[in-house]
This record gives structure tokens, C-alpha cells and sequence, in this order.
């Protein structure tokens, strides 16, 4: 009997472990992406506003440019995504990166990006907006900083 | 009825099997659509850990539940019926697991971006999940009836 309460024990300090371990990894990831953290401090990044509107992304960039559905960024430079909505709630979902972050009228929160890898990433809305939801597809498109 | 060596020897091996297949079926708890970013990477992270550790959940429950069933099963009943009825189970499990993997592989052969991606990913797991509700039916159905 000793032996099937020490399995016992064993798998419920292994479960616990490893959720703590999940938990607090987390907790900091959670801090690293909402402040962006993992962006060096000699580095500042540069703005982009994003508005969500049914069912369209609008980006306007530092010198007012003002862009449809597309958003072009340089890699390995970080940028900070200014993200309301000028009507219902959305979700920007950049999918490559595993990155959301809800866009709620007026409310404005920032989202960090830094991506290393020149390529074209989908933009989806992630949170139900009416009835052209599936229409309000965006692209990143990430350009090598030299070119 | 008490286990011998070669008993344990089969549980742990089950479980072992089933921990890989799962792995397999996950793609080890990567993410190759992700692109290359700091946000990526803890996402990936915290993927694979909780992959890697449902993994150990599966193979430990999985296996358990697979070999027991096959270990305690009823033996009278089953000598009695293994003379008189076909062992379904030789043909069937073969086939199923032959075609699920032949499904799968020849699904991957037509993924070219991340929608195609995910649809196949959620087919296969789907496919995996009705393999595995397959096996242990007609293990039942062969020992059980």
C-alpha cells in the first residue's frame, strides 16, 4: 500500500509543479509582451495607430500616411501598435505570432511587436463583429530593414 | 491476479507508445507557422511545456486504460468465444490504423499555408481521436461482449 500512496502523492506534486511552473512562466511572458519588455531600452518604438472599423483595419502611421488593411513594418525593429475601435468591439489577431489583443471604443492599448523574419502575416479579426466578421482580414507585412 | 515482470514490461511499453503517438500526432508540441519574434517564442514555449506535459497525462491514461482492459479482461468468456467467433480485431485494427496514417500523410502532402494548415490539423486530430475511440471499441467488443 505504500508504494500506490507514494504514486499518489508523487502525481499530485508533479501536477502542481508543473502548473506553478506554467503559472509563473506565464506571468512573466504576460509582462514581457504587454510592456514590452524584451525590447532594449536604448531602442524606442515607433507608433502605429490602428483603428478597427466594421469591417476594415486602418493604420496611420508616424507622419500620417494612412493605410487599408496593410501595415508595413521593418524586421527587427519594434513598433507599438496604438489599437481602439471607432465602433463595436474587435480582436487583433496577428495569427504568426500568437499575439491578440481586443480593441474596445474608447479605449486605446498598446501592443508590442519585434519581428525578425521579413514575410507577409495575416491580420484576422478575433472577436465576433457583425455580420462581415470573416471579410475584416488584414496583412503585416514585414520588409528587410535595408530594403 | 498478480502481475509478473513481463506484465509491467507490456504497461510501461503501451504507455511509451501511446506518449510518442501523441508527441507525433502534436509535432512534438512545435509550431512551425509561428514566425520568428520574441512574442512567438514565448508563445511556443509555454505551447510545448504544456504539450509535452498533456503527452504525459495521455500516455500514462491512455496506456493504462489499453493495457488493463487487455490484461484483466475475462478470460473464461474469452476462451470459450475464441473458438467459435472470427478474431475481428487482427483485420480491423490494422486497417484502421494503416488508413489513419495513410490519410494523415497524404493530407500534410497538400498543406501549403496556414488556413490548409489548421484545417488538416484539426482533420488529423479528429481522425486520431476516432482511431483510438475505434481501438478501444472493438476491443471491447472482441473481449467484452
Amino acid at each position: 500500500m505504500k508504494a500506490e500512496r507514494a504514486a499518489e502523492i508523487s502525481t499530485i506534486v508533479f501536477a502542481i509543479a508543473i502548473l506553478v511552473f506554467l503559472g509563473a512562466l506565464s506571468f512573466q511572458y504576460l509582462g514581457y509582451i504587454t510592456h514590452g519588455y524584451y525590447i532594449s531600452s536604448n531602442e524606442k518604438p515607433i507608433p502605429i495607430k490602428v483603428i478597427a472599423k466594421q469591417y476594415v483595419w486602418e493604420f496611420i502611421y508616424p507622419n500620417g500616411t494612412v493605410s487599408y488593411d496593410k501595415v508595413v513594418i521593418q524586421a527587427g525593429k519594434p513598433y507599438v501598435f496604438e489599437l481602439t475601435s471607432a465602433d463595436v468591439i474587435h480582436a487583433f489577431y496577428i495569427v504568426q505570432l500568437g499575439l491578440k489583443m481586443q480593441a474596445i471604443p474608447g479605449y486605446t492599448y498598446d501592443l508590442y511587436v519585434l519581428v525578425n523574419q521579413p514575410g507577409v502575416y495575416n491580420i484576422w479579426c478575433a472577436e465576433f463583429c457583425g455580420p462581415g466578421h470573416y471579410t475584416m482580414k488584414g496583412e503585416l507585412i514585414v520588409v528587410n530593414a535595408t530594403g | 491476479m498478480k502481475l509478473r515482470l513481463i506484465d509491467y514490461v507490456a504497461w510501461v511499453v503501451t504507455i511509451a507508445v501511446m506518449w510518442v503517438l501523441f508527441l507525433w500526432v502534436g509535432d512534438f508540441g512545435l509550431l512551425p507557422y509561428l514566425a520568428q519574434s520574441p512574442v512567438s517564442q514565448y508563445v511556443e514555449n509555454l505551447w510545448r511545456i504544456t504539450y509535452v506535459s498533456a503527452s504525459g497525462v495521455f500516455g500514462v491514461f491512455m496506456g493504462s486504460l489499453i493495457f488493463l482492459s487487455l490484461r484483466f479482461r475475462y478470460v473464461e468468456e474469452t476462451a470459450q468465444r475464441q473458438a467459435t467467433r472470427t478474431d475481428y480485431s487482427k483485420i480491423v485494427i490494422p486497417i484502421l490504423l494503416v488508413s489513419g496514417v495513410s490519410l494523415a500523410y497524404a493530407m500534410f502532402q497538400y498543406t501549403s499555408n496556414l488556413m490548409e494548415f489548421q484545417f488538416d490539423f484539426g482533420i488529423l486530430a479528429s481522425l486520431m481521436i476516432l482511431l483510438f475511440a475505434a481501438f478501444i471499441f472493438v476491443v471491447y467488443k472482441q473481449y467484452y461482449e
